[in-house]
This record gives structure tokens, sequence and C-alpha cells, in this order.
């Protein structure tokens, strides 16, 4: 089923309609609220709060539009509400690295880079840290992250190539080369 | 190639990796041969390939828990209207999404059309005033008007207030149902105790296709409290044969 089809489904009320909608894009949704939030439960609340809302508003929906940019937009909108009420909340205690994933190197990478370059990535502004893991690790295209995060392409554009930059410096400044 | 569009290549190489695009190895090629005889940027390509590595062995994006679908459905299923029914004239060629917030909304638009026409007085003269049990404990009144009058006057205001909290066009549309009722033309349609509406008028009919168009233009229903709060004036199934399908029932009960 296209996404036209899916739309249309959930539109007149198809039960299968709404799993399957959150089956093929939890993924791709999860991942951007878990780049955004940094913590894993946070962003399976929020990636649920993105698809309630979006099935809630599905009735209003352009079908002719795209469906994937317009959850991704919902989504980056639920992270952006979630990290202004954490913001506002005292400190738990709680530890932002508990989701870090695990350090030691992997036996398909046994030079780690993959651990070195989210070392590099966690040193970067969060706007490009985002825009390049939407980019590299998504595999959103210019325009669909220019439309989750409300930016101008150029502005994507830019940011995604200052990140690239600083990562290969910071890379050869540690020592990592190939 | 120059040097200064070295580092724009060295982005559409990566460009061309995430997109797996053949053009990556072509790409490549010019960087190379460019970086062989300059020594500015040789050691531009020596990290930007690095880089490619690191990319190619850190692409492993997060998973969701196994929970999440459920969960979203699970929290859906709590924002759906009451299962109901809307009579065949009005409901067959109508999407069942747009049946289920059609049925609540209207609903909820009757009980604010029901209790403005009886606070206001103007039940047909040959109709009783309803002596429901219930609604008299509730007011506490000594006798079936004043308590009567008293609940439907609490409810009024309350349902008024809920509309307006609802929405500003669901409450617009909400006053248009309580024209159509208030016709005299459209007096038969008025019931004569807090049964739950059958098929009504052809104005009626109207209104609440007007009320389904508003509501598919982004008019909010009202909330799920609202909707628990009415559901019990949600018609139920009747069985076949039981009223004509498409008829005026009210005027068939009223004779």
């Amino acid at each position: 089923m296209d996404d036209p089809a899916l739309v249309e489904a959930l539109r007149t009320g198809d039960p299968q309609a709404p799993r399957l909608l959150v089956d093929r894009y939890q993924g791709i949704v999860f991942g951007l609220c878990y780049r955004m939030m940094g913590h894993r439960q946070d962003a399976e609340d929020a990636a649920q709060e993105a698809f309630v809302r979006a099935l809630r508003g599905i009735a209003g929906f352009d079908p002719r539009r795209p469906l994937r940019p317009w959850l991704l937009e919902i989504a980056a909108n639920r992270c952006r509400t979630a990290l202004a009420r954490r913001a506002r909340r005292p400190a738990t205690g709680s530890s932002p690295l508990e989701d870090r994933p695990d350090p030691r190197p992997a036996l398909a990478d046994p030079d780690d880079l993959a651990g070195e370059l989210e070392r590099g990535l966690a040193a970067l502004r969060s706007e490009y840290r985002l825009v390049f893991t939407l980019f590299h690790e998504q595999n959103l295209s210019y325009e669909e992250i220019a439309l989750a995060l409300s930016r101008p392409v150029g502005t994507i554009k830019t940011w995604l190539h200052r990140a690239r930059a600083q990562l290969a410096d910071d890379l050869s400044r540690r020592g990592v080369h190939c | 190639m120059n040097c200064r569009d070295f580092s724009r290549e060295a982005d559409a190489l990566l460009d061309a990796d995430a997109d797996a695009s053949p053009s990556a190895i072509a790409i490549e090629a010019r960087l190379i041969a460019h970086a062989e005889n300059c020594p500015a940027c040789r050691p531009i390509l020596n990290r930007y390939q690095t880089l490619r590595r690191a990319i190619g062995a850190w692409k492993n994006p997060p998973a969701p828990s196994a929970r999440l679908i459920d969960r979203v459905i699970e929290a859906t299923r709590d924002l759906e209207p009451e299962p109901s029914l809307l009579p065949a004239a009005i409901g067959s060629s109508l999407p069942r999404a747009r049946l289920r917030l059609i049925a609540g909304l209207a609903a909820s638009l009757f009980l604010l059309a029901v209790t403005g026409a009886l606070v206001t007085r103007r039940m047909p003269p040959e109709s009783s005033p309803p002596t429901n049990p219930s609604a008299l404990k509730m007011a506490g009144a000594t006798t079936p008007s004043q308590g009567l009058n008293r609940a439907l006057a609490e409810a009024t205001l309350a349902t008024i207030a809920l509309a307006r909290s609802a929405s500003v066009p669901a409450a617009r549309v909400g006053r248009e149902l309580l024209v159509v009722v208030e016709t005299p033309e459209n007096a038969s349609i008025v019931p004569t105790s807090l049964d739950p509406i059958g098929a009504g008028s052809v104005e009626a009919v109207e209104v609440l296709q007007r009320v389904g168009d508003e509501v598919a233009a982004g008019v909010r229903p009202l909330s799920n409290s609202a909707r628990h709060a009415f559901g019990f004036l949600l018609d139920t199934p009747r069985p076949a044969g039981s009223r004509p399908s498409g008829s005026n029932t009210h005027g068939a009960r009223n004779g």
C-alpha cells in the first residue's frame, strides 16, 4: 500500500491502517526523536505523541503531500516542546549519558571509527549534529530535513557542510586516520 | 578542478555515498587526481576519506522498542469517539471516520438544542413536560416542572460553556442547529423526552451534513470527556424493520 492509499485508509477508518503507518515510519520518527532528545525513553514518548497527533490530524492532511516530511515535522515539534519542558524542570540527577552506545569497538569496526565519530558528534553544535545524523543516519534528503526543522534548504546544506568539515578535522586532530 | 571547488566536491562525494550513487566513483577519481598534484588539498582528501569510512562504520540507526506500535494504538483508541450509527439516510454516503465525528458532535449539539428549546418553553402545546425521575432527583425540586427547568437550565449553561471551550466554529454550528429546531415548521423533530434522535427533518439532515463539512474543514470536535458525558444520547442500532429508513420518525411518532 503506497502512502496516498495509506492516507485514504486512515481517513476512512480502516482499523489496520494506524498500525501500518506506525510500522512503516517508526524507525525514522524514533531516530529523529532519539537524536533530538538524547534519551531513549524521552524519544519513545515523543515518537508516540507524534504518531498520535498525526493520526488525530489525518483528516485534514492533503494526501497529495508526501507523508514522511509531515510526520517528521510533527515529531520535531513534539521534541522541541519536550525539550522546552525539560529545560524548565529542575535537574533530577539522572545522567544524560545513560543512553550512550556501548563504547567497546565492534568486531566489524576494530578501529572503532564509529565510536570516534560519536565522540566527534558530541562536540558539535546541536543543529549541526542533528542535520548530520538526519542525513547520514536516517537518510533524509535536504528537502525533508528542511521541512522537518522548518529551515531553508540552503541553511541545511551549510550546516551539513560545516558539520562534516568539523568532524573531519576532529578525527584528524585525535589521530584517527585511514 | 581547482582548490576552491575541492571542498564542494568532497561534499558531493559524501552526498553520493549517502545515495549509493554510481557518481561517487567519478567524483572520488577527480578528487584523487587533483590531490596528487596539490599539497594543500591532499590532507583535506585524507580527512574526508577517514570521515567517509567512519560514516560507513557508524550507520546504525537506533531502533524503537517493540512496544511503540502498541502504545500508539492504545493511545489513539482512547481518542476515538464512542461507536455509533447514524441513520442510513445520513450515513450511507459518508466515510466512517467522518460519521463518528458527526455522531459525537451532533449528539452534543443536539443536547444544546433540546435544552435550549425546553428552557425557552417552545414545546408543542399537546406535549407534557418530561417527568424523568432522575432529573427531578438531580434538581432536588418539589414540583416536577420546577426541578426539570432548573436542571435543564444548568445543563444548558454547562453545554454552552463546553461548546465554547471546544471551538468557536463548533459553537456557531450549534447555534445554527438551535435555529433549525426552534423553527415552528421543525417543531415535530423536538422530542417529548430525552430519547436519542433518530432520522430528523430534511433541514436537520442538511445541518448535520454542514456539521460534517465543518469538521472535515478542521473544526475540532468536542473533547473526549464531552463525548463520554453525552454518549447516552447516541443512537443505538434498531432491529431491522422496526423503523422505515429515511422516514421522518418524529413525525410518525407524533402521529
